[in-house]
C-alpha cells in the first residue's frame, strides 16, 4: 500500500511538471511591465509609510511609558521639564498653542476687533501695549507685584478698553516655572468661573485680609478677589506651590 | 512634495534588475498561475500579485539560484489566495481548459502500448488535479510542484501541519478514487510503478 502511494506521489510530481511546465505562455508585456513596476512603488511606499506610523506608535507608546514612570517616580521635576518643553513651544509658536486649563474662558482673543456697542460707545479689543501705556490708560492706579516666583519675567501687557471707563489690563510674566497672569479691572466681578472644578479643589483665601477665591486644576491656579473696587484674578500656569499665588497676590498693594 | 513617491523610490539599477527578473520569470509565473485558477484574467492578476511580492522581498533571498521555486512558491501561494477570495464568484465560460502533455520522454525504452499507456494515465492524472477544489489543488502544488514540506505549506498557508497532511491525505484519495474509477490503477504497467516508485511522502 506505501509502495503504491508512493508511485501515485511521484507520478504526480512528473505529471505536473511535464504539463505545467509546457502550458504556453505569452511574452511579457512593456505595458505590463509599466503597470507592475507602478503598483510596486505604490505598494512599497504604502509598506514604508505603514512601517514609519508603526514606529511612530511604538515610540509614541514607549515615551508615554517612560514619561508615566517619570511623572510617578519624580513628579516634581517632571512638571518643570513638562512647562519648560510648554514654555519653549509657546515662544516659537506664540498664541497658536492653547493650552486647556481653567485659563481658557478668560483668554484674550487679539484677532478680536474693536466693536460699537448697543448704546453707541466703543468697545477696544485687546491690544498689546508697554506697562507705562497700561498705566497711562487706565482710570485706576494699575498695580504690579512685588513678589514674583524665581524665573518669571514681564512677557506682555494687553489692554482691553471696554465700554464706560471699564478698563481691563492682563499681565503677563513667563519664565520656566510657567506663566503667571495678573488681570485687573475696574469692574467689580462677584462671581468666579469654577468651570467643571471639583468642591475639593475650590478653596476660600484671604489675601492681605480680603476674602478670595482659589480654583486649582490641571495643573493651574486661579485666584480671584476684590480690593477697592478692583476685581483682582491671579493666575499661575505651571507646577507652583499653591502658596506662590497668595504670595504674589499679597505683593500687589 | 508626494511622501507616497519618495517612500516608493527604486533606483534605476534596481528598476533593471527587477525588469530583468520579470522578463525572465513571468512564463514560469504564468504557467503556474494557470494551472491553478484556469482562467486568463486571474492568472495575469496572479502574475501581478506574486512579482510585486517577489520583487519587493528581493533583499530577503540569499541565494538566487533559488529564485526560481521561491517564485514558484509565491506564484502557487497567491493563485490559492485569489481562488479562496474569489470563490463565491461565478466565471460564465472563461474557464481556461489546459490540455494535458503527451509525454514523449523515454519513448525510446517503451513499447508503443505501455507508452501509450503510460501518456493516457498522466493524461487522466492532470485532469483529475485540475477538478480537484481549490484547497486540495493548492497543496497538492505545493507538495508536488514546489516540493515544499508539510512544515513550508503549513507555515505559508498559516494553517497547522496537521491539517496539511490531511489535505493532502484527502486530495490522494480522492485522486486514487477517481483514478480507479476511469481504469484499475492496480494495473498500472509495472514499468511505470517502477520508474516513479520508491518516494515516500
Amino acid at each position: 500500500m506505501r509502495e503504491r502511494e508512493s508511485d501515485l506521489e511521484s507520478l504526480i510530481k512528473q505529471t505536473l511538471h511535464e504539463n505545467v511546465d509546457r502550458i504556453p505562455a505569452p511574452v511579457p508585456s512593456g505595458e505590463g511591465w509599466d503597470r507592475l513596476f507602478q503598483e510596486l512603488k505604490r505598494h512599497r511606499a504604502e509598506r514604508s509609510m505603514q512601517r514609519w506610523k508603526q514606529g511612530a506608535a511604538v515610540a509614541a507608546a514607549v515615551l508615554a511609558l517612560v514619561v508615566g514612570l517619570a511623572v510617578f517616580a519624580v513628579p516634581g521635576k517632571v512638571g518643570a521639564a513638562g512647562q519648560k518643553v510648554i514654555h519653549i513651544f509657546k515662544e516659537k509658536i506664540g498664541e497658536s498653542l492653547r493650552i486647556t486649563s481653567i485659563f481658557n474662558d478668560d483668554d484674550a482673543t487679539p484677532a478680536n476687533p474693536d466693536t460699537v456697542n448697543p448704546d453707541g460707545r466703543l468697545t477696544r479689543g485687546p491690544r498689546t501695549v508697554t506697562l507705562e501705556e497700561a498705566e497711562a490708560l487706565t482710570p485706576y492706579d494699575l498695580k504690579v507685584p512685588e513678589y514674583l516666583p524665581e524665573g518669571m519675567e514681564l512677557a506682555e501687557v494687553k489692554i482691553k478698553e471696554m465700554s464706560g471707563a471699564t478698563v481691563e489690563v492682563r499681565i503677563i510674566y513667563r519664565g520656566l516655572p510657567g506663566e503667571l497672569q495678573i488681570q485687573e479691572t475696574n469692574m467689580v466681578i462677584e462671581t468666579m468661573e469654577a468651570g467643571n472644578s471639583r468642591k475639593e479643589d475650590i478653596h476660600e483665601v484671604s489675601i492681605n485680609g480680603v476674602a478670595g477665591m482659589m480654583i486649582t486644576k490641571n495643573n493651574a491656579t486661579r485666584l480671584q478677589y476684590n480690593k477697592d473696587g478692583i476685581t483682582f484674578v491671579l493666575m499661575i500656569l505651571g507646577d507652583q506651590p499653591i502658596d506662590e499665588i497668595i504670595k504674589v497676590g499679597e505683593s500687589i498693594r | 512634495m508626494n511622501i507616497g513617491k519618495i517612500l516608493g523610490k527604486i533606483n534605476p539599477t534596481e528598476e533593471r534588475l527587477f525588469r530583468l527578473l520579470y522578463e525572465k520569470h513571468y512564463p514560469q509565473c504564468y504557467r503556474i498561475a494557470l494551472s491553478i485558477v484556469k482562467n486568463r484574467e486571474l492568472a495575469q492578476d496572479v502574475v501581478q500579485d506574486t512579482f510585486i511580492k517577489v520583487l519587493d522581498s528581493l533583499h530577503q533571498i540569499r541565494d538566487m539560484e533559488k529564485f526560481d521555486s521561491w517564485l514558484a512558491v509565491v506564484a502557487t501561494s497567491k493563485a490559492i489566495d485569489i481562488l479562496r477570495k474569489r470563490r463565491n464568484m461565478v466565471f460564465m465560460g472563461d474557464t481556461e481548459t489546459i490540455m494535458p502533455y503527451v509525454s514523449e520522454q523515454g519513448a525510446e525504452y517503451k513499447t508503443p502500448d505501455i507508452l501509450a499507456e503510460d501518456n493516457e494515465l498522466k493524461k487522466e492524472l492532470f485532469e483529475i488535479i485540475q477538478r480537484l477544489k481549490p484547497a486540495y489543488r493548492g497543496v497538492v502544488y505545493m507538495r508536488y510542484y514546489c516540493d515544499m514540506t508539510y512544515g513550508q505549506i503549513a507555515q505559508l498557508l498559516g494553517i497547522k501541519e496537521g491539517t496539511v497532511k490531511s489535505r493532502i491525505n484527502r486530495a490522494l484519495g480522492l485522486i486514487r478514487r477517481k483514478l480507479s474509477n476511469k481504469r484499475t490503477y492496480h494495473n498500472v504497467p509495472k514499468l511505470v510503478q517502477k520508474r516513479v516508485g520508491g518516494q515516500d511522502a
